[in-house]
């Protein structure tokens, strides 16, 4: 066979990105952290921590616990706010030549809306991906991404605020995944992210007490990948929407799965925090697989998922 | 009273360094040292190096080693088996690479006006205390003097004994919980004795490491008797970087980060209830 080119290029509705291979929110800060680790350019995109209205303080530690093959966390979404947001992170995310999403939240459909007229008017974000499914923010209403009514009536106010893309975070609702995610599609959303941290806790049974200052919080980690690679495959089966696969990728194997089962594009998490360079390493190892594969072009991989002998 | 007059926090780095020996320097105690480059940042006592103990994924994050001594090219840490990841890290052998992200946080600033530096360890908090009073020793004038408190649980738990009471300038007092060697009792209450017997405290400097009930004794002993105090706190340490939140512990002004901002704090800084 003829020496050819791997095409990497990923496409997420309207968002185009040079490879599939995102960080997830919340595990690359705002990049800056991670500047003298990794060359950020070479991202398929970045996706920037979950920021709110106003400051949020987070929850009270201890805000971390490790189980087994995963990352039990209830950071809260500790946030310095949208201005600061804009005058301190953004100059920096400014600069950058890869894809840049913004995860926003809210406490309710107000809050998401001004921060997506707000991002709106920023020119260098590419995409906002939309928490509506964090496990660590009890604002005691029902969360918005439980419920497809509501992530149908948050998306569709969305897009009248800002032709910013949308892509709608969501955790594992089980059995609920594909109702949620055509909600999602139905009100014009770009992508579903699949899926978020899932809620988790654990017990110090020396104490008897919770492990987490928050008593419970969202697990992550290759604890949770086989549930959200069956979500992905379920959604990509019967939704008509791209998805976002994500859920303790630690490697490109891990990242083929969610592919295959239909993702266009994937999110590394957890496994930032063990190796920063993780990402760029399943960026090289799937255009080397691509190439062994004879696969000229990444999309054709996307949902190539066989079954049914 | 003295103040904090820096804070001292060059950038880490993520490189694989080679281990030049590992050895149990007593039951389920070891002492590793490995090769960084000479051009790596000069680690400063008090900063952590953030290992990868294994291919994962269980278990899964990387593991924090508070620094027991740097020299150019080399780095060392001392570490007791408390669990799995230590577990696997006692078997890594001479030549075995690791990938190691440091040197990390803020070290222990060395107050050089004081004349008096009075070191306080709990248990596995002797580590970084020995390559301070190396620091200290080298850094400050000859009228000065160095006064460590360290803390176990038994005698057989001792360790670095030899490593501090080798230089005599150092003045060395050892507590045992159970009053099989030294003083019987906490190292905390060790310590409360010796400051009861002092008349001035001006010019008094504290660094503390070890179990959070000792450092929140030192630090309210240090408020009693006025002496500016340093204290390295411990939490389950994610990212290492700074980006996860994950580390974090209640300060005066709001949640701190214990691998940035810390591990080690000005202990007026830190919110003790």
């Amino acid at each position: 066979m003829d020496k050819f080119n791997v095409e990497l290029a990923a496409t997420i509705g309207r968002v185009k990105l040079k490879n599939p291979v995102l960080v997830a929110a919340g595990t690359f800060g705002y990049g800056e952290e991670y500047a003298k680790y990794v060359d950020l350019n070479k991202l398929g995109g970045l996706i920037a921590k979950t920021i709110t209205l106003k400051p949020r303080k987070g929850n009270p530690p201890p805000r971390l616990t490790e189980t087994p093959a995963g990352l039990l966390n209830s950071i809260g979404l500790e946030n310095s706010g949208i201005d600061s947001f804009i005058e301190k992170n953004l100059p920096f995310l400014h600069n950058l030549k890869t894809a840049l999403i913004v995860s926003i939240a809210g406490e309710n459909e107000e809050d998401y809306l001004r921060l997506a007229d707000r991002l709106g008017k920023e020119k260098c974000i590419h995409a906002l991906e939309v928490n509506v499914s964090c496990p660590n923010v009890n604002s005691g209403s029902k969360m918005i991404g439980e419920e497809p009514e509501l992530v149908f009536s948050l998306t569709r106010r969305l897009k009248e605020v800002s032709g910013l893309p949308f892509f709608i975070k969501l955790s594992a609702q089980i059995g609920r995944m594909v109702e949620l995610s055509q909600a999602a599609r139905e009100a014009g959303a770009e992508a579903v992210s699949l899926i978020n941290s899932i809620p988790a806790m654990a017990i110090d049974v020396d104490k008897m007490c919770p492990k987490l200052g928050n008593v419970v919080g969202g697990l992550s980690g290759p604890a949770i990948r086989a549930i959200a690679v069956k979500i992905v495959w379920e959604v990509h089966s019967k939704v008509d929407i791209p998805i976002i696969g994500m859920g303790g990728i630690m490697s490109l194997e891990d990242a083929l799965e969610f592919v295959l089962a239909g993702a266009s594009a994937v999110a590394v998490g957890t496994a930032n925090f063990i190796d920063p360079q993780v990402s760029l390493k399943i960026i090289d190892e799937l255009e080397h697989y691509l190439y062994e594969k004879k696969i000229r072009s990444f999309s054709e991989l996307v949902g190539k998922l066989k079954t049914g002998g | 009273m003295l103040h904090q007059q820096k804070i001292f926090s060059p950038a880490a780095e993520n490189i694989r360094v080679k281990v030049l020996s590992n050895r149990c320097i007593k039951p389920g105690h070891f002492r590793l040292a490995f090769r960084v480059p000479v051009s790596f940042p000069e680690a400063v006592p008090g900063q952590f190096v953030h290992i990868k103990v294994g291919e994962g994924p269980v278990p899964l994050l990387r593991r924090p080693f508070s620094i027991s001594n740097y020299t150019p090219g080399k780095i060392q840490i001392i570490y007791a088996v408390v669990g799995q990841g230590t577990k696997i890290l006692s078997h890594a052998k001479r030549g075995d690479y690791l990938d190691m992200l440091g040197p990390a946080g803020k070290g222990f600033c060395i107050c050089e006006e004081a004349k008096t530096h009075l070191l306080i360890g709990g248990g596995m908090g002797a580590a970084p205390l020995v390559f301070l009073a190396r620091k200290i020793l080298k850094k400050v004038k000859k009228d000065s003097s160095i006064s460590v408190f360290l803390g176990f649980k038994t005698k057989q738990e001792i360790i670095l004994k030899e490593e501090f009471a080798k230089n005599s300038i150092i003045g060395l007092q050892i507590a045992t919980e159970d009053g099989s060697f030294g003083y019987r009792g906490l190292v905390s209450e060790l310590f409360e004795d010796y400051l009861k017997k002092i008349s001035s405290t001006s010019k008094f400097s504290i660094y503390a490491c070890g179990p959070l009930q000792m450092l929140k004794t030192v630090a309210r002993l240090s408020f009693d008797y006025d002496i500016f105090s340093q204290v390295s706190m411990e939490e389950i340490i994610c990212c290492g970087v700074g980006a996860c939140r994950g580390c974090v512990i209640k300060g005066t002004a709001g949640y701190m980060r214990v691998c940035q901002e810390g591990p080690v704090f000005d202990a007026k800084k830190i919110s003790w209830s």
